[in-house]
């Protein structure tokens, strides 16, 4: 029989009598902190400007026409807000994939999550996380999964690279029902953007009724110029758990980016230094 | 007023950092990463601090998420992080009991990232099912099923250890 009392135990031994030294979070975190609060800030004028320009826009239309020109789909894209985690949810939406397609901020802290509700009622969640790694001598991109297995990938207008792939298991689907799709987006500066697509929205909420956005539609994406400017607009933050140097575990004659779209091993492996904390946008 | 409020946060760094990077640690298992869960949650807790009125209340604030962090940091881990040919530092020289370290870490490591946060914050935290639901967003009911169901997965990766190990 084991008690409580006995875990707890277990725990307390599982942590090494000598660990490191604390780093001071402080510094860091009255930055981000700070950077926190003024997007939400931004966020909420923003929401307070296009709710104040739907009202007058609903007071001028009971007075005058009784219809407008412009289509429903529209609006957000004309919204005054200079918000950039707006600006790609308009883009997001306006991108011809998406079309008929709602897409909603659903989360700013820790990751930029989007809610995509499609014609159909499905949903599908996307998530972007913008960070920064700079690549030290020849990196190479990688799909992701610790199994080696092939990606799709492209080269972009601005040089960037793309590369896409998803869960395999079950044709996409792990054991659970969880289902991923993945964007990564090397920017020729050596920015990494991550943009994921699940059918999870909220950790402890089930599955959401649909799909994730599939792989092909991700590179789609990242091929919109539109979308890619929105995309590094965002605010990136240095990546910390980025292993200092990762080691190339495939061939390099499989490894090798080539300068042309197609598909293929790719792996992000070599020196990888995040940069100081000046850097970040 | 700010410079009262830095103060405050300042002292809840230096009262909560190594606490709640033990429980990091349990969570994930690597220091490193442990660091930066540590780091999200005080900046997220910096950027909600000036509406602080009861600072005792951020310490359940700042446990919620770490947690939450963790459980989505280690469920976009699982799909799609990449080989690095390196052992996790489980295995680092440390003082203590490193073989039991070694196996609980081990087997930690192969939870289910939920059930692995509900058990540290029942053991390790001490909190209740009513307190770690309230972490967690779960209903009790859910929460009790889930320690039940966690536990069944740690004897299962662990056998008879568990047990041994519990009592060593």
């Amino acid at each position: 029989m084991i008690t409580d009392d006995d875990m707890h135990d277990l725990f307390a031994r599982a942590i090494p009598d000598d660990e490191p030294s604390l780093t001071d979070f402080r510094p860091v975190a009255r930055a981000e902190g700070t950077r926190l609060r003024r997007r939400r800030r931004i966020r909420v004028g923003a929401a307070a400007i296009a709710f104040t320009a739907v009202l007058g826009g609903t007071a001028v239309l009971a007075v005058s026409t009784p219809w407008s020109e412009s289509g429903g789909r529209g609006s957000a894209a004309a919204s005054p807000s200079v918000d950039p985690v707006e600006q790609l949810r308009a883009a997001l939406a306006a991108d011809p994939a998406l079309a008929g397609s709602t897409v909603t901020l659903h989360q700013v802290e820790g990751l930029l999550i989007y809610a995509v509700t499609h014609p159909d009622g499905s949903r599908s969640r996307l998530d972007v996380q913008p960070q920064y790694r700079k690549p030290v001598g020849s990196p190479r991109m990688s799909c992701g999964g610790p199994e080696p297995r092939a990606c799709e990938w492209a080269v972009l207008s601005d040089g960037s690279q793309a590369a896409v792939d998803g869960l395999h298991e079950g044709g996409g689907t792990r054991a659970d029902g969880f289902k991923h799709t993945w964007l990564e987006i090397v920017l020729p500066d050596g920015q990494v953007i991550g943009v994921s697509s699940t059918n999870v929205l909220d950790t402890n909420a089930g599955f959401l009724p649909g799909d994730p956005l599939p792989q092909q539609q991700l590179l789609g994406l990242a091929k919109n110029p539109a979308v890619l400017a929105a995309l590094r607009a965002i605010p990136y933050t240095p990546v910390l758990d980025e292993p200092a140097a990762a080691p190339c575990t495939r061939p390099p004659t499989e490894t090798t980016l080539p300068g042309g779209n197609g598909k293929g091993w790719l792996q992000y492996c070599g020196s990888l230094t995040p940069p100081s904390q000046g850097a970040a946008k | 007023m700010k410079r009262k409020h830095d103060s405050e946060f300042d002292d809840f760094v230096v009262g909560r950092s190594a606490a709640l990077r033990r429980t990091a640690y349990l969570l994930c298992g690597d220091w490193h990463h442990a660091e930066d869960l540590v780091q999200t949650t005080f900046a997220q807790v910096y950027a909600r601090w000036h509406r602080v009125r009861d600072p005792n209340a951020m310490n359940a604030y700042a446990r919620k998420i770490l947690v939450r962090s963790y459980v989505d940091t280690a469920r976009k881990r699982s799909s799609t992080e990449t080989a690095t040919g390196a052992l996790p530092d489980v295995a680092d020289a440390g003082g203590g009991d490193p073989d039991t370290r070694v196996a609980l870490l081990a087997a930690l490591d192969r939870m289910t990232p939920a059930y692995r946060a509900v058990l540290v914050l029942r053991f390790w935290e001490d909190q209740s099912a009513e307190q770690t639901a309230v972490l967690l967003n779960k209903s009790p009911g859910s929460v009790r099923s889930s320690t039940a169901r966690g536990l069944e997965q740690l004897r299962a990766i662990l056998g008879d250890q568990l047990a041994d190990l519990s009592h060593a």
